[in-house]
């Protein structure tokens, strides 16, 4: 409050939001540097724009922080500097999972002046194609940043994740179900859904086959009718759920140990959320 | 006296230097600059930080009427219903300073906003003239969900509501005529033939569900029963299937008119709140 209540000009502001920026009280920070903006003259404060929307990034204000971001990338004159705010923009894509965005917004980039940002925008442009499950591209665009050992090290972390896909891919594992029920579960590990599923349908089908041959037909059908379809449809549903479920589990482990492989031979820290 | 050229530039820049100063050296904390802060915050819809700056605002130059209302509204927009009695004291406190109208639509649409069953309410609405008062009294009665009251207060105000509001007093109108669905029917229908009391409800499709599921069942246990007699098993389990089916539709049933009763009321409701939250 006694801030508050002295006489301030614009420059005192300034260095009081500064402060509080630099003390982690981005509330307070945030509503101060917008007086600075709102009162200053002639551009003369234009910095303001990325630090306001550093701080609305790191409230999880994602949508506000992309609006300033593309305040100051409009204001900014030096190329480098736009370059950087265009990747911090495209960071607030990737943490909404918006992989679309985050591509449109680094092809529309110029060619980088410095070997820093481009090892850069290549690993950004990586990750949006991980992201779009488009694998080739995505492994070209982080090869780019490693050196050949690297290389062959992201290689197999690819080669792993793509043999594991196709080992559960869900409508091989559905198709296993369908025909021999809970067979699906049990090869994606869901070993007690699977024998509950086979004992259920097993049982049912015995069962109506009995009535078929102790009465009629009609009567065995009739057994079938109300129960056999919903429990055999709800198996092989969830056997195709369950993989899908494993291969996202294993798309997030093969992602974080990219970014670590990349971290640890290039030391490019790339600051994006390390999980799906 | 006339400056000569020299003069006269080093003047000009005198002067601009001065000004330029004094603007960086503008107290940006007094009245007005923080009043024209708060509106810019106001109509950003930043109103967390539009409401500080008011309240600091109203602590320093206490009694502005511009402020004080601006300061409750901020409070409403932002839905801080921990304020609405505060918000309350400092209109009444500063009623004589405020065109009372004013004051009371805006602490109205407040109480409103934050569905308040307080009795202050009707302290603030009597101060409006009788159209305005009869639409915000029959809101309160919709937002409490005072039902009761809202069909006698419309009926007792019907020319005043009908002449500002008439939508709002078609809408009480037909809740108040409105026919509900009688669950002890539901259950009946559905003793007779399974699955047309959730018919009756218009539950298509859980009707024709519970329909074939005891009709299914049914006809094999009696299948089964006329084939094997007494003695056959699946005469029995199919019985007890289709016994456990048809008492479970019956309880589902009375609870199907219970539900469609509840949809209803809840459509009614919306419409009846959109319309009141739209109209201030």
């Amino acid at each position: 409050m006694p801030f508050l209540l002295k006489a301030q000009d614009i420059n005192t502001i300034r260095s009081f939001s500064d402060e509080q920026f630099n003390t982690g009280n981005y509330q307070l920070a945030l509503k101060e540097y917008q007086r600075v903006l709102f009162f200053s003259n002639d551009n003369e404060y234009n910095e303001l724009y990325s630090k306001i929307a550093s701080i609305h990034y790191l409230l999880s204000d994602l949508n506000l922080a992309i609006r300033y971001y593309d305040f100051a990338m409009r204001v900014e004159d030096d190329d480098s500097l736009r370059f950087e705010l265009a990747l911090k923009k495209t960071l607030c894509n990737f943490k909404q999972d918006d992989y679309y965005s985050a591509l449109s917004e680094l092809l529309d980039l110029k060619e980088p002046g410095t070997g820093y940002l481009k090892d850069k925008k290549d690993l950004y442009m990586g990750i949006c194609y991980f992201g779009l499950n488009n694998y080739e591209k995505s492994r070209e665009y982080f090869s780019a940043v490693l050196d050949p050992d690297g290389i062959a090290e992201l290689h197999n972390l690819f080669h792993s994740y793509e043999s594991y896909s196709r080992k559960y891919r869900p409508g091989k594992v559905e198709l296993m179900s369908i025909l021999l029920p809970g067979l699906g579960q049990i090869y994606t590990g869901e070993i007690l859904s699977g024998i509950n599923s086979f004992v259920l349908i097993t049982g049912i089908t015995i069962y109506a086959m009995i009535t078929a041959v102790n009465y009629t037909l009609i009567d065995g059908l009739l057994v079938l009718s109300s129960w056999f379809y919903r429990y055999y449809s709800g198996g092989f549903t969830n056997a195709h759920d369950s993989a899908v479920r494993k291969i996202e589990k294993e798309k997030t482990r093969t992602y974080s140990e990219i970014l670590s492989l990349i971290e640890s031979r290039k030391g490019l820290a790339c600051n994006a959320p390390t999980t799906y | 006296m006339i400056l000569s050229g020299k003069k006269f530039f080093f003047f000009v820049v005198a002067v601009c230097v001065l000004t330029i100063s004094s603007s960086a050296q503008q107290n940006l904390m007094d009245f007005d600059n923080s009043l024209k802060f708060a509106r810019y915050l106001k109509s950003t819809r930043q109103y967390r930080f539009a409401s500080e700056e008011y309240e600091r605002l109203n602590f320093l130059w206490p009694g502005n009427t511009s402020v004080i209302l601006e300061l409750v509204q901020t409070y409403r927009f932002n839905k801080q219903c921990d304020k609405l009695d505060p918000s309350f004291g400092l209109l009444k406190q500063n009623l004589f300073r405020i065109d009372s109208s004013h004051a009371a639509r805006e602490y109205l649409s407040f109480a409103l906003t934050c569905r308040s069953d307080s009795e202050k309410f009707f302290e603030f609405s009597s101060l409006l003239k009788s159209g305005e008062r009869c639409f915000y009294e029959l809101g309160h009665f919709w937002v409490t969900q005072k039902y009761d009251s809202a069909f006698n207060y419309n009926r007792n105000n019907e020319d005043l509501i009908k002449a500002e509001h008439n939508y709002l007093y078609q809408l009480t109108y037909d809740f108040e005529h409105e026919k509900y669905k009688s669950p002890a029917l539901g259950l009946v229908l559905s003793a007779v033939i399974p699955g047309s009391g959730k018919l009756y409800s218009k539950r298509t499709g859980d009707a024709l569900i519970s329909f074939l599921f005891v009709s299914t069942n049914a006809y094999a246990s009696y299948r089964a029963f006329n084939r094997k007699g007494i003695k056959s098993v699946n005469g029995w389990i199919f019985g007890g299937l289709a016994f456990s089916f048809y008492s479970a539709n019956l309880y589902g049933s009375a609870k199907a008119a219970k539900r469609y009763n509840n949809d209803l009321r809840t459509r009614y409701q919306n419409n009846a709140e959109n319309y009141i939250y739209s109209s201030f």
